[in-house]
C-alpha cells in the first residue's frame, strides 16, 4: 500500500477491527530469516552490536518519540463526533467508543475536555460494592454528557454491579447526548453480566494503525522534534526504516512488523517504538563503517529488534491469567479490589512475579497491564481459552 | 501338441489346488526383516503420536486441545490397519479359500478363548467411529466420574477427581450408559446445588446466585447462566448452572461458586439446610 496523505480516519463499528497482519512474503520471510539465524555461523555479526548501545533516555525520547502515545486518534474522534455533536435530533441519543486497553492518555475524556463538555466522573471503587451503593446524579441538564471508563463503573464481584445497572437504566431513558467509553475487556464482561450491549448497541472504535499509518505518525513525531537530519537505523544491518521503499513508496517492513505486533493499537506501538530506540555510547570505538555513518548522518538512533514479553510458565500459569484478565477488564485496580474480584486462595505473590516480568506495572496503589506487553498478555489468554475481548 | 494340452491343464489344476491350500508362503519367501521393520516402524509411529500429541494438546491452544488428543486413537487404529494389511501378504498366502480357513479357526478361537477381548477391540473401534468418548472428555461409566486419560485398544483409562485411575474395556459400551459431560466441547456445565430454608425472598436470592456466576473469573461469556429453583421436602433447592471457559476449571469454579453463593445466602437473609446424603445423591 502505498503512503498517502489522506484526510483524517473515521472510527468504524465494532467487529469491523481488523488488527495488522504480516502479508504471506513477509510472514514466508521471517520464517526463512529466523532459520537463518537458527543456523547463521558466529561470525555473521549484526551491523552494530547491542552492547554499544543503550536506551536513549527519557528527555530524547520526548523530544523524538513524543507523548501522547494516542496519535492521532483525537482528530479521528472529532471527525466521528462532530456531526452527531450538533444534531439537535439525532438517531442515538447514545454513542459508545470501546478502545483496546492501555490507554493512558484518556482519549475520549481528553476530547471532552478540549470540546468543553460535561464529563461525569466515575464513583469511588470502594462505594460500588458497600451496603450504602453509588448515588447517581441527574443527567438530565442540556449539551453533550461524556461518560469516560465505564470500567470504573463497575467490580467484578457479586456486588459489584448495581451501579452500572443503574446508570445503563438511567442511560436508557435519557433524551442527551451522551458519549461512553469503555475498554474492550469491560465492554465483553458488561455484555454478558448486564446486557449492556441492549441499551448501547452502536459501538464504535478506531481503525487499526497499519504500517502507512504508524510510519506517517513517527515520521511527524521525528520531524516535529528539535534534533534535525534524525536517522532512524536499525541495529540489524544499518537500514534506515524512514525511507519509503520502491516506486509506491511503501513504508519499511519494521513497521508491517511493528503494526503486526501492537495488534495496530497506537499506544502499544508508541511504547514499542520507543522501547526500540537506542543511542550510540559516546565513547563508542565502534567499527569505522559504524562512525562513518553516525557522522554523515548528523544524528542516528539505532532501532533494535522489537522486544518480546514472555508470560510465566509452569503451575503459576493460571493463577497469573487470572490476575491479567481481571485487570485488563478493570483497567488500574488496587490490591484489595483486586483480592475481592479473584478466587485465589491464600495470599499469593503472583503479582510480584508479574511487576518483575515487566508485564503489570504499579502506579501509587494501582496496578495495571504494561501496554507494550498487551499483545503477549492477550496472546496468552486466548491460548488459554479465556472469555475474550472483541474490537 | 493336441495331446500334451490335456495333461499341461490337469497339472496346472493340481499346482493351483496345492498353492490354494498352502495357508502360508514358503520360508523362504517369507521377509521376516521386512514384518520386523514394519513392526517396529508402526510401534515406533504409534508411540510417538501418544506422546507427541498429548504433549503439544497440554501445551499449545486451549481450543485445539481436544482435537489433538481425539486425534490419538485415529491415529493408531489407522497405523494398525496399515501394518495389518502390509504385513498378511507377506506371511500368508491370500486366496479366497484360505480366507475362508482363516476365518474359520480365527471364529472358533475367538468363541472360546478371546471372546471378551476380542468384544472389546472390536467395541473400541466401534467407539472411536461413534465417539461417546474421546481423550480429554469427562465421562461417567457405570458410577466412575473422570477425565479419560487415554482410548487404548481393549479399553479406556479415566483420572477421577481424587486421582484415582480406572481402567473400564470398551465392551461396556454395549450394555452400560456412557455419559459425557463435555462431548468434545471445551467446555461443560457446572452445577451448584444449594439447600435453603423456605421462609426468605427466592426473587432476590435468585438474583444474588445469578450474579454469584456472572461475575465468576472462570466464566464462559458465550454459554447461559441459569439458576433454577424448587421445592423440595428439606427446603428450597438452589441449582445454580453455568460454564467454565475451560474444562479442566471445572472444580474451581464450582469452588468459586459454592463460596460465594453461601456469602450471598447469607446477605440475603436466607438459611441454609443440609439435606440427608441419599437424598442428595439421588439428585
Amino acid at each position: 500500500m502505498p503512503i498517502e496523505q489522506s484526510t483524517v480516519a473515521s472510527f468504524k463499528p465494532l467487529g469491523d477491527y481488523k488488527a495488522p497482519s504480516l502479508p504471506a512474503a513477509d510472514t514466508l520471510q521471517l520464517l526463512g530469516e529466523r532459520l537463518r539465524l537458527l543456523f547463521s555461523k558466529p561470525d555473521d555479526k549484526p551491523f552494530i552490536a547491542d552492547d554499544r548501545l543503550h536506551r536513549s533516555t527519557l528527555k530524547m525520547l520526548d523530544e523524538v518519540v513524543a507523548p501522547p502515545a494516542c496519535g492521532p486518534l483525537l482528530e479521528e474522534l472529532q471527525a466521528t463526533l462532530e456531526g452527531w455533536v450538533t444534531q439537535r435530533e439525532p438517531l442515538s441519543w447514545l454513542k459508545l467508543i470501546v478502545l483496546p486497553p492501555g490507554d493512558e492518555n484518556g482519549v475520549v475524556e481528553t476530547w471532552a475536555s478540549a470540546q468543553g463538555h460535561e464529563i461525569l466522573p466515575p464513583p469511588d471503587r470502594s462505594d460500588l460494592i458497600s451496603a450504602a451503593g453509588v448515588e447517581l446524579p441527574k443527567l438530565t441538564d442540556e449539551g453533550v454528557l461524556v461518560i469516560p471508563q465505564l470500567e470504573r463503573w463497575f467490580l467484578r464481584h457479586r456486588n459489584g454491579l448495581h451501579a452500572v445497572r443503574q446508570l445503563l437504566a438511567e442511560l436508557d431513558v435519557t433524551k442527551r447526548h451522551c458519549l461512553v467509553s469503555c475498554n474492550s475487556w469491560a465492554w465483553a464482561f458488561l455484555c454478558k453480566a448486564v446486557g449492556a450491549d441492549l441499551i448501547l448497541p452502536d459501538a464504535l472504535t478506531f481503525e487499526a494503525y497499519d504500517a502507512e499509518r504508524l510510519h506517517g505518525w513517527f515520521s511527524q513525531l521525528s520531524e516535529a522534534s528539535t534534533h534535525t537530519d534524525l536517522r532512524f537505523r536499525l541495529t540489524q544491518n544499518g537500514e534506515d526504516v524512514m525511507m519509503l521503499k520502491g516506486e509506491d513508496k511503501d513504508a519499511h517492513e519494521y513497521f508491517t512488523r511493528l503494526a503486526a505486533r501492537s495488534l495496530g493499537i497506537p499506544w502499544v506501538a508508541w511504547r514499542l517504538w520507543r522501547r526500540s530506540l537506542r543511542s550510540s555510547s559516546d565513547d563508542d570505538e565502534a567499527d569505522s563503517e559504524v562512525k562513518a555513518v553516525a557522522q554523515d548522518d548528523g544524528h542516528t538512533l539505532w532501532v533494535s529488534a522489537l522486544e518480546e514479553f514472555s508470560l510465566p510458565g509452569g503451575a503459576h500459569n493460571e493463577a497469573a491469567l487470572l490476575v491479567l484478565h481481571a485487570i485488563l477488564i478493570h483497567g488500574a485496580i488496587t490490591l484489595e479490589e483486586l483480592r475481592a474480584v479473584l478466587p485465589l486462595v491464600g495470599e499469593s505473590n503472583i503479582l510480584s512475579a508479574l511487576i518483575s516480568a515487566g508485564l503489570v506495572e504499579r502506579k501509587d496503589r494501582q496496578v495495571t497491564c504494561f501496554p507494550a506487553a498487551y499483545p503477549a498478555i492477550r496472546s496468552g489468554l486466548a491460548t488459554a481459552g479465556f472469555s475474550m475481548d472483541k474490537l | 501338441m493336441p495331446s500334451e494340452t490335456p495333461s499341461k491343464l490337469a497339472g496346472a489344476a493340481q499346482q493351483g489346488q496345492e498353492k490354494a491350500v498352502q495357508l502360508i508362503n514358503d520360508l523362504q519367501d517369507i521377509s521376516f526383516t521386512k514384518i520386523g521393520l514394519i513392526i517396529i516402524g508402526t510401534w515406533l509411529a504409534i508411540v510417538v503420536s501418544r506422546k507427541a500429541l498429548p504433549y503439544l494438546a497440554e501445551r499449545g491452544p486451549s481450543q485445539v486441545r481436544l482435537y489433538l488428543l481425539g486425534s490419538v486413537p485415529i491415529i493408531r487404529l489407522m497405523l494398525l490397519v496399515t501394518a495389518i494389511l502390509w504385513v498378511i501378504p507377506i506371511v500368508f498366502n491370500v486366496t479366497f479359500q484360505n480366507f475362508l480357513v482363516i476365518a474359520g479357526a480365527a471364529s472358533v478361537a475367538i468363541g472360546f478363548a478371546f471372546k471378551d477381548y476380542v468384544s472389546s477391540l472390536i467395541a473400541g473401534i466401534v467407539a472411536i467411529i461413534e465417539r461417546p468418548y474421546r481423550p480429554g472428555d469427562w465421562v461417567k461409566i457405570a458410577g466412575d466420574y473422570g477425565e479419560v486419560r487415554s482410548v487404548g485398544l481393549r479399553a479406556i483409562r479415566i483420572r477421577t477427581p481424587s486421582d484415582d485411575i480406572i481402567t473400564v474395556p470398551h465392551d461396556r459400551i454395549w450394555n452400560n450408559n456412557i455419559s459425557n459431560a463435555n462431548d468434545g466441547s471445551r467446555t461443560l456445565m457446572c452445577v451448584v446445588k444449594f439447600y435453603v430454608a423456605p421462609n426468605h425472598d427466592a426473587a432476590r436470592l435468585r438474583s444474588a446466585l445469578q450474579d454469584v456466576a456472572l461475575t465468576s473469573a472462570y466464566l464462559e461469556y458465550s454459554k447461559p447462566v441459569l439458576v433454577m429453583l424448587s421445592e423440595t421436602p428439606w427446603g428450597t433447592l438452589y441449582k445454580l448452572k453455568a460454564y467454565p471457559f475451560d474444562l479442566r476449571d471445572q472444580f474451581g469454579f464450582i469452588s468459586d461458586l459454592t463460596v460465594r453463593g453461601k456469602q450471598a445466602i447469607a446477605e440475603a437473609g436466607a438459611v441454609e439446610v443440609s439435606a440427608p446424603a441419599a437424598f442428595n445423591d439421588a439428585e
